[in-house]
């Protein structure tokens, strides 16, 4: 697991052990006073010892947390002289490997032919180049035993994303070892980013394009189980969904960090709602926090945003077993990010509908299946099989119509999950 | 937590392991680390004899876990803490009744519980008054602009969701007032429903919703046993059972 400095600057009780720096929650910040202590106390007694670390910095990337002058409190010439005062003794970490992989990884890796598919030079696995060997995530410990030549600047990680980025669409390779390649780089870059406390708006920038990479993913991985790897895959889907969580609450803690008192960020609105996407069910991958908690500290200028009602109409929709508003409106107006996120609840919310047609309809009236296929917004021929999945039977009526008997007592929720079905979005042609 | 540590231990300075627990809450809920009131809690349940306790700790310590359970929607459990709070509370402390009821309230509705006016504007929670008045009169608009009017107030307090859920219950609302005047036009066939109806009653509340969301969430009533009875598909009509056709929630929650 990395180390993620900004999910431990919401512990209360700091422990000493922490050597990478840890980030501010906004409460504390205005509660900030200026330790004159010995560096170590002042480590342990206030959250904010980030700041000094990134202000000390020799090159503070431009437009970076502390120069868009935010903060007007005046707490800022109380950072700053902290700042000043710790400069000395914290060695403030700032990477200079000019590479997207260091040369001594690079030797070392050639030399163990430790080589994935993407760097290998003329598909040579002994033999890579700079241009294609990304530095791999590994765990550290702490901090002081990390050479700056080993870690990249902001510029060069920046370049570094993009090009792993690329390889999502340019590779010839099946999507599951695109993937396990980008998940493992893009760690590594998130790991060199924390280690030299890079929180500002590129930080921002940056996470959200690696968010992105893995709410696609999630969709990509989703019903690519059922081939020949299908252990390998779906625990690749675990694993990316965990990455996901995890990326997601460090961008919310950034945009918390470099907020401008009553605005939001561009993208912010939309990312915000996939939180709430992925609460629907309370089998949450956002550990933690019950959604009811999470709304608290949202901005309310994100609250109203289109995107958000977007989340919580959904969201009150499932909750309430509105299967048809539910699906009218994932068809109506789901983003991309969106729309990868609700995949898996679109049948599960399909299920709730023909369970409740079936336990709820009267015995003398089958349900016809164009009916029911429009309403769950599939193929007619889907709409039956997924009933069969369902446990459920159709029968055809005198005229020849397909028809759901309703009041069968064999309804099941298929236990090896749902297959894959369509979803069709009428009068939308981007899906 | 060191100090907890000691005080939970064995011996006579058990007793204030609650206080301790209950300022830590108190730092929790203010720092926004609710999670970590888990591991407290866990080793306050493995006490015996709780009701050993000072009474004080005791009405906070279940205030606080109560509001955790609200947050989680675990109704049943909320509505078991904040009632013994409510109930072994100071009752000349309106203060912490106020706090109390503010969270408690929420959790009664949603057990289909509501409270009477006066007790609203006697502790001035008159935020919720529009939301009780939604539920008896099966108001959809009503409940709909009220949780828009405070949406911050509620959001803020996390009972958002909690409110939003009432939507099932003032549905039930309504179709048993439509089932009141049918039965005083026509005994017989009160029992009958068009969809169509209620399509009518909901345009008649600047409410816009067609057939098909109608008979979902018709549907939608009768899988989760608020309204006894089935519905017509083809003829459009939700026949009501003659006994009993409108279950009361009766303090549990409704079905999920």
């Amino acid at each position: 697991m990395e180390r993620d400095p900004r999910r431990r600057g919401h512990r209360p009780l700091p422990s000493s052990s922490s050597s990478s720096g840890r980030t501010v929650i906004p409460d504390s910040r205005s509660n900030f006073v200026p330790s004159r202590r010995s560096h170590g106390e002042a480590w342990n007694r206030n959250a904010s010892s980030f700041h000094s670390r990134g202000r000390s910095s020799r090159n503070p990337p431009p437009g970076s947390a502390n120069s868009d002058g935010r903060d007007p409190s005046g707490t800022v010439s109380g950072l700053e002289e902290a700042a000043e005062e710790s400069s000395g003794d914290v060695p403030s970490l700032v990477g200079t490997c000019p590479f997207m992989c260091p040369a001594s990884e690079m030797a070392q890796r050639e030399r163990l032919r430790d080589l994935a598919v993407f760097e290998r030079l003329h598909g040579n696995p002994k033999k890579t180049s700079p241009d294609l060997a990304v530095k791999k995530f590994c765990r550290t410990i702490s901090t002081k035993d990390v050479k700056s030549s080993d870690v990249r600047p902001l510029s060069v990680l920046e370049n570094t994303l993009d090009y792993l980025l690329n390889l999502m669409d340019s590779s010839g390779e099946p999507f599951e070892v695109v993937h396990d390649f980008i998940f493992d780089r893009t760690r590594s870059i998130r790991q060199d980013l924390s280690m030299q406390n890079i929180v500002d708006r590129k930080a921002i920038s940056m996470f959200e394009k690696m968010v992105k990479f893995h709410v696609i993913s999630h969709h990509k991985l989703q019903f690519s189980s059922e081939g020949t790897h299908h252990l390998e895959v779906s625990s690749s889907h675990h694993l990316n969904m965990e990455q996901l969580a995890k990326t997601l609450t460090s961008l919310y803690h950034l945009y918390e960090l470099n907020r401008v008192p009553d605005s939001a960020f561009e993208n912010e609105p939309e990312f915000r709602s996939l939180y709430v996407l992925l609460c629907l069910n309370y089998e949450s991958p956002m550990k933690g926090e019950s959604l009811a908690l999470w709304f608290r500290h949202v901005p309310a200028s994100v609250i109203r945003s289109k995107e958000m009602i977007f989340a919580r109409t959904v969201l009150r929709c499932f909750r309430f077993g509105n299967y048809k508003r539910f699906l009218d409106t994932v068809a109506a107006e789901a983003s991309f990010l969106q729309f990868c996120i609700l995949e898996s609840h679109i049948n599960e919310v399909r299920a709730l509908a023909v369970s409740c047609i079936n336990s709820s309809g009267y015995k003398l009236h089958p349900f016809s299946l164009a009916n029911l296929s429009s309403l769950l917004m599939m193929k007619e021929s889907e709409a039956e099989s997924f009933c069969n999945a369902c446990g459920l039977e159709i029968s055809i009526d005198n005229h020849g119509n397909k028809m759901l008997p309703t009041k069968q007592s064999t309804f099941s929720r298929p236990k090896a999950g749902f297959g894959n079905y369509g979803f069709l979005c009428p009068g939308r042609t981007d899906k | 937590m060191k100090v907890f540590g000691v005080l939970a231990g064995k011996g006579p300075k058990r007793v204030g392991a609650l206080y301790v627990t209950c300022q830590l809450f108190k730092i929790y809920f203010k720092l926004g680390t609710v999670h970590l009131c888990r591991s407290v809690i866990r080793s306050i349940e493995t006490v015996r004899d709780f009701e050993e306790f000072p009474k004080r700790d005791k009405v906070t310590y279940m205030y606080y876990t109560g509001r955790l359970d609200v947050f989680n929607e675990n109704f049943s459990a909320a509505d078991h803490k904040l009632s013994y709070a409510l109930t072994h509370c100071n009752p000349q402390s309106e203060a912490n009744i106020r706090m109390i009821l503010k969270y408690l309230i929420p959790v009664k509705l949603s057990i289909g519980i509501l409270p009477q006016d006066c007790l609203l504007q006697k502790y001035n929670l008159v935020e919720y008054r529009n939301v009780v008045l939604a539920l008896r009169r099966g108001d959809l608009r009503l409940l709909r602009t009220a949780l828009e009017e405070h949406e911050d107030r509620f959001l803020r307090s996390g009972v958002y969701l909690v409110l939003e859920k009432l939507e099932l219950q003032v549905y039930q609302r309504l179709l048993k007032k439509i089932y009141i005047i049918q039965k005083q036009r026509d005994p017989s066939r009160a029992h009958q429903m068009k969809l169509e109806v209620i399509v009518r009653a909901l345009k008649w509340l600047k409410i816009d919703m067609d057939l098909d969301e109608v008979e979902c969430i018709v549907a939608i009533l009768i899988y989760k046993n608020l309204v006894k009875g089935y519905f017509a598909h083809k003829s459009k009509v939700v026949v009501l059972s003659k006994q009993d056709p409108f279950p009361k929630l009766n303090g549990k929650p409704v079905s999920s």
